[in-house]
């Protein structure tokens, strides 16, 4: 890939901080790309766009937009890939990327700018490497800088020496539910979306090894899968920490950490699944007097497993007036601002059902677009302790040549992805 | 920072930094994006605010350099560097920044430097004054320093100091420290844009050659980029098998952004045969687990092209780039997606099948960007198969029915296009369109008439059902020209089987002023026109008045021809004008009674033109595929990289043998590669060896050097002449001269499969020549013994049921440089013989029948 320039503008298109690697485009060219953002519907917009030659690739993020220019037939999803990580550095080194935090540190967005590109080719961009040279204290006047050690180590992810007083990792099993009910009540798609997250707080240059319940690994070991069933991962990818022929040759999953927060895996599983909360509506609307919802939720899972903060978003057309809602728990709300009642249950346990009504008046001088409102419910939740996948964590061991013992703390959660159920 | 900006004159002194946690995180730039406002102040001495901030920095910068205060300077340049950011011209305080230059301050230093870097071209005069210091800094002990000064040393862009960055440039690439290697590497490529002559003679290529072999993996990535870069408009670096097998070796090691760039040449590398090709994709394939899609997608780049070739093992490929593909489109951001689905959608194009039964991970959600939307009905229209047609059809028609019309005219069109290619789904998909031609929303409608113009020709059983609801629907079709036009075609077309057609035309006609659609009044007439000729009586007055006034109209000028044309046409011969109007419906329309519309047959012709798509799939991978044309369209010359002619995916060796094993034959023993003089000079750069201009590495030269690196005993010494051996064999073999060839042939040297195979590909076909044999031969070996008499060498031969084929060549008796390549099928059950012959002789079209007279002789064959 080949950026000639990189771009960081407000949600206007106005550059708030940029960046000429090559110098073969003038910096005005900015312009070009807030007449665009501005003057098109941002149902007309395209991630990737190109003027006269001059190539305009950018993301959103919060009420910024990061872009980068090129005249080049240059690789794109690369492009993109570089925009996002580079949002990730920022968040590392600023907490939260907002048009306040790139003002505040602009001299760290130069350096760091500098640093993950030059001549418009990415360069290191692991936030950990970056932080021991381009640190946010920067009166370096008397430390004598230190070069980036893991850039000629080994493993450019993690550097040598590190020292933690406890040795701990903690490792989160999430999953999420994506979910198309069509208005029907036929489940059209459902997939899962899972990523094992982990803190490293070790010491050293430790060799971990996970185990899971990966039927494929079972099928190939000739074990049993024991009491627990296995789960048969679809599509894995791992940080690139993992070593990928390893785990081609015997399914072993064997890493070096690096420290702190980083997603060691991620997968996907298109199995069938049930929905796990199903939501039925009747809707009969009177027009030009009221509009009348009745709304039943039920949970299809264990009941010893509970779901946290559910949230039904339930659309409704834009001028209703006079919300009455009747519900048999939780709390219901009307969202003037985003057309929509939200039925809000703190704790829905496994295997109940809710009923919830609403009651809307409508003006006699109805809106003429029925169709806007017709969007479909969607569906919030937490469960805890729980995946919808099987998978388990078998084991994590954690092998530092100076012996020391480290705790690993899993956990499970599983949460509504993009879950949508289609309105009749 | 706010604090900085809005002070007044005299007011600065050094602002106490704005509160903040951190030493020098603290202090932004100003809320504006603009230069802060200027005060409205009346007085003339604030009319130039923005100067006079800028004059203000210049007595503060010239003030801490004589205070010697670290930190009021430090505040100083980060202020000077803060109006830079906002787009204030800071260029006049050029001076005073060079004094600040000397500082131990490292972060001092980094902002300087980023002000060189943004004005030196502003002051090319003046930054040669920097330049010393920056020399000095590029052997400082930090190698942070070291790196940092080097980095915009390279990034003035002044031609005027080029001399002073080649021997930093040089000692960095030796430099104990990766980080001052790697860019000391980024700079060459930078000098090279500015002064390419410099690299050149530098033999700074051939250093970066070697450099490949560095211990460092981001120094290998950034030399693999220059060089490459600095190729382009040769194609690219050029790669020998042992560079391609070091980067596989060390594939761990690299960085996502590294892996890509391995990825993009391991693409255009050749391997030496199958087993090769096989190991390389065992070794690729666990890169497809990265998280990385720009790496996902290079691999999958590199698993098609390198399969090629292999028709057997591209089902293998889609099917295993099909999962991580999936991944990339379930969970990713919505620009990665609309990227990725691009990719997608090129794929499915390409080989039907791979993702059709995962259509249901393309279904429109209601959150998606409006560009994913699209993409996904695109996709749709291309995945429903015969068991899925109805099920993604009902979905279309859910979003054709939705609220955002241009989705819903995207969906209407993915239903035409679906029931034109899945015949199962057809009727379905007629019933949702017939439903559309009747819905409130104008711009279904239209579409819905559009596609059900084109389902017509391919479908015309379906005439029935449509034309009884036309008339209707022309009476709706109001300002949705498109449609309006449709509808007309429609009444023209098949107007002999409408009764009431005419008196649908007539109302248009007769509203013809009101009409302000070019396209609708062209429709109108050339249906008013079939129509006429379907049903004369009726329509004769009212073509009449249309002609009249479509001659008289003076708002198109094609509208006005073609009225005249109609009209010419008819006055000079009636039968005639039915001919070019009617087309091959001529005979129906003469005929009066209906004889059936003929049903279209196969693809419509511009979805037979797959050129397109084949140069866009070329460039997987790249903004080509997410605009959907190729990169000429969308760069200027001078940013494209010159595509050579594709090196053969396979080595010629492999390649004929392949043709051979589907014939069933066998190749011959596989004698010695003759190696193209180009092989010295690719090894020498990979031995670092002094060598050779960066121009040559032309791709073509890289296969032939790949080809040849892959055979065990590579020719390096020079003895290009094939094996000696060989040749005298041959002279044995070759035994009776001039006896069966005619005195057109002589022995030569053996010749090896891969110059046969790049010479046949190279020639033109000379003469092709039929022959019959008296006899058909009892086997290959027969005829070869009579080649071989008449001094034609075989190259390869097979015998299979049905045919014998052979490839020979031979060599000129008049002049020895001359080859001739002899291609002979021989059907058995015919005995018919056909005879190719190519030659490198300059006359070629004698010298070649001359051949094929020998050829058919030592066949027997008249």
């Amino acid at each position: 890939m080949v950026a000639s320039a990189v771009f960081i503008l407000d949600a206007k298109g106005k550059i708030i901080i940029s960046r000429n690697f090559r110098g073969d485009v003038p910096m005005s060219i900015s312009e070009r790309f807030s007449l665009y953002i501005q003057e098109r519907e941002e149902t007309d917009q395209q991630p990737v766009f190109t003027e006269e030659g001059y190539t305009f690739v950018y993301i959103r993020y919060n009420n910024l937009l990061l872009m980068s220019v090129t005249k080049r037939n240059s690789n794109v999803a690369l492009m993109l890939v570089y925009l996002y990580k580079l949002t990730d550095v920022f968040r590392d080194y600023f907490g939260e990327l907002e048009e306040e935090s790139i003002r505040d540190n602009f001299v760290i967005i130069y350096e760091l700018l500098d640093e993950t590109m030059d001549f418009g080719y990415p360069q290191t961009m692991e936030s950990k490497i970056l932080r021991e040279y381009i640190t946010q204290e920067g009166n370096r006047l008397e430390v004598a800088p230190r070069p980036p050690v893991a850039l000629t180590n080994a493993v450019s992810w993690r550097s040598e020496g590190i020292k933690h007083r406890k040795n701990e990792i903690f490792l989160d099993v999430v999953e999420k539910l994506n979910l198309l009910v069509s208005s029907n009540g036929t489940v059209l798609h459902s997939e899962i979306l899972g990523a094992v997250k982990m803190k490293s707080f070790l010491s050293g240059m430790p060799e971990l090894k996970l185990g899971l319940n990966d039927k494929l690994l079972f099928e190939s070991t000739g074990r049993t899968s024991g009491k627990g069933k296995a789960v048969e991962l679809e599509d894995i990818k791992f940080h690139q920490c993992v070593r990928l022929a390893r785990f081609e040759n015997d399914r072993t999953i064997s890493f070096i950490p690096p420290d702190g927060e980083f997603d060691l895996m991620t997968y996907r599983l298109a199995t069938h699944v049930k929905p796990l909360i199903w939501v039925e509506t009747v809707v009969e609307p009177h027009s030009h007097s009221r509009i009348e919802y009745m709304v039943k939720a039920k949970s299809q899972f264990k009941s010893r497993s509970v779901a946290n903060n559910v949230e039904i978003v339930i659309p409704v057309p834009g001028d209703v007036d006079s919300p009455a809602f009747k519900a048999s728990v939780g709390s219901v709300a009307y969202h003037p601002e985003r057309n929509a009642a939200v039925w809000s249950i703190k704790q829905f346990h496994g295997s109940r059902e809710y009923l919830m009504r609403a009651h809307f008046g409508l003006p006699s001088i109805a809106a003429d677009d029925q169709a806007e409102w017709r969007a479909p419910i969607q569906v919030r939740f937490e469960i805890p302790y729980f995946t919808v996948s099987g998978i388990q964590v078998r084991y994590l061991k954690i092998i530092e040549k100076s012996g020391y013992q480290a705790l690993p703390w899993v956990r499970y959660i599983t949460q509504n992805g993009d879950y949508q159920l289609r309105m009749v | 920072m706010a604090d900085y900006i809005r002070s007044k004159n005299g007011t600065v002194g050094v602002a106490s930094p704005s509160p903040s946690i951190t030493g020098f995180g603290g202090g932004g730039i100003g809320n504006g994006t603009t230069p802060p406002p200027p005060a409205p102040v009346a007085n003339s001495y604030f009319t130039d605010q923005k100067k006079g901030e800028v004059n203000e920095l210049k007595q503060l910068l010239r003030s801490v350099a004589v205070e010697r205060d670290a930190k009021k300077r430090r505040d100083v340049i980060k202020k000077v560097i803060a109006y830079m950011t906002l787009g204030v011209d800071v260029s006049r305080l050029f001076t005073e920044m060079i004094m600040a230059i000397e500082t131990r301050d490292l972060v001092v230093k980094k902002m300087v430097y980023l002000y060189l870097c943004t004005y030196a071209h502003t002051n090319p005069d003046l930054a040669i004054m920097c330049v010393n210091t920056l020399q000095r800094d590029c052997g400082n002990e930090d190698p942070m320093v070291r790196g940092l000064a080097l980095r915009s040393l390279c990034s003035l862009r002044l031609p005027s100091i080029v001399e002073y960055i080649s021997e930093p440039l040089r000692r960095s690439l030796t430099d104990a420290n990766a980080y001052v290697r790697k860019t000391g590497v980024m700079g060459i490529l930078k000098l090279h844009h500015l002064a390419p002559a410099v690299v050149r003679e530098g033999n700074m290529v051939d250093t970066l050659y070697a450099m490949l072999h560095d211990v460092d993996a981001q120094v290998v990535t950034n030399c693999l980029l220059a060089l490459d870069e600095m190729a382009a408009a040769q194609g690219g670096m050029s790669l020998s098998r042992d560079t391609v097998l070091l980067l596989l070796g060390r594939l761990d090691g690299f960085s996502e952004w590294g892996l890509c760039k391995v990825l993009a040449l391991v693409r255009r590398y050749a391997p030496a045969d199958e087993d090769e090709l096989f190991s390389m994709m065992n070794l690729l394939d666990p890169v497809l687990r990265t998280s990385n899609s720009g790496v996902v997608l290079a691999v999958i780049d590199c698993f098609l092209h390198l399969t090629r070739d292999l028709p057997d093992l591209q089902p293998q490929v889609y099917e295993r780039a099909r999962a991580p593909l999936l991944t990339l489109t379930a969970g990713a951001a919505p620009e990665t997606v609309h990227c990725v689905l691009a990719h997608v959608l090129i794929l499915a194009q390409r080989r039907a099948g791979v993702f059709d039964s995962e259509y249901r991970l393309f279904y429109a959600r209601h959150n998606d960007h409006a560009h994913v939307r699209r993409a996904k009905v695109e996709l749709l229209a291309l995945l429903a198969g015969p068991a899925s047609a109805a099920e993604v059809l009902a979905e279309l028609a859910e979003y054709a029915g939705g609220a955002d019309a241009d989705m819903a005219r995207r969906s209407v069109r993915a239903i035409g296009e679906i029931c034109h290619r899945v015949p199962e789904g057809a009727s379905l998909g007629m019933g949702h369109l017939l439903e559309f031609l009747e819905v409130d929303a104008g711009y279904v409608r239209a579409e819905a008439a559009l596609a059900v113009q084109d389902l017509l020709r391919r479908y015309p059983a379906w005439r029935d059902q449509v034309l009884p609801s036309l008339r209707r629907c022309l009476k709706r079709a109001g300002d949705e020209p498109a449609g309006k036009a449709a509808l007309i075609w429609m009444v023209g077309e098949y107007g002999a089987e409408i009764p009431e057609a005419p008196y649908m035309l007539e109302p248009l006609i007769d509203a013809y002023e009101e009409e302000t659609n070019v396209e609708v009044k062209l429709q109108l007439l050339t249906a008013a026109m079939k129509l006429f000729f379907a049903r004369p009586p009726e329509v004769q007055s009212m073509l009449g008045r249309l002609l009249a006034a479509a001659v008289e109209d003076v708002s198109s000028q094609d509208l006005h021809d073609r009225a005249l044309l109609y009209y010419r046409l008819l006055r000079a011969d009636a039968d005639a004008a039915r001919a070019v109007i009617c087309g091959e419906h001529a005979a129906a329309a003469a005929g009066a009674a209906a004889a059936p519309p003929a049903a279209l047959d196969g693809p419509f012709a511009e979805e037979r033109d797959t050129s397109l798509r084949d140069a866009i799939f070329a460039e997987f991978n790249t903004l080509a595929v997410a605009y959907g044309e190729p990169s000429d369209a969308f760069t200027a010359p001078p940013y494209r990289v010159a595509r050579a002619a594709p090196p053969p995916w396979m080595p010629p060796e492999a390649r004929l043998a392949r043709e051979l094993a589907d014939l069933g034959l066998a190749p011959p023993p596989s004698p010695q590669p003759q190696l193209q003089p180009q092989l010295h000079q690719q090894q020498s750069h990979d031995s670092g060896g002094a060598g050779s201009p960066g121009a040559a590495h032309a791709p073509a030269a890289a296969a032939a050097a790949a080809a040849a690196a892959a055979a065990p005993s590579v020719d390096l010494l020079g003895m290009d002449d094939g094996d000696p051996g060989a040749q005298a064999a041959n002279g044995g073999g070759g035994g009776g001269e001039g006896e069966g060839g005619g005195g057109v042939l002589r022995p030569g040297p053996a010749m090896g499969a891969p110059q046969f195979q790049a010479l046949w590909g190279e020639l033109a076909e000379a003469a092709v020549v039929q022959g019959v044999v008296l006899r058909a031969p009892a086997g290959t070996g027969e005829v070869e013994g009579r080649m071989s008499a008449a001094c034609l060498r075989t190259m390869a031969s097979g015998d299979k049921p049905e045919t014998m084929r052979f490839f020979f060549y031979g060599y000129g008796s008049d002049n020895p440089s001359e080859v001739h390549l002899v291609q002979c099928t021989l059907l058995k059950s015919s005995c018919a013989l056909d005879v190719v012959i190519k030659t490198t002789a300059a006359d070629a079209a004698p010298a070649a029948h001359a051949v094929a007279a020998v050829v058919k002789h030592a066949f027997g064959a008249t």
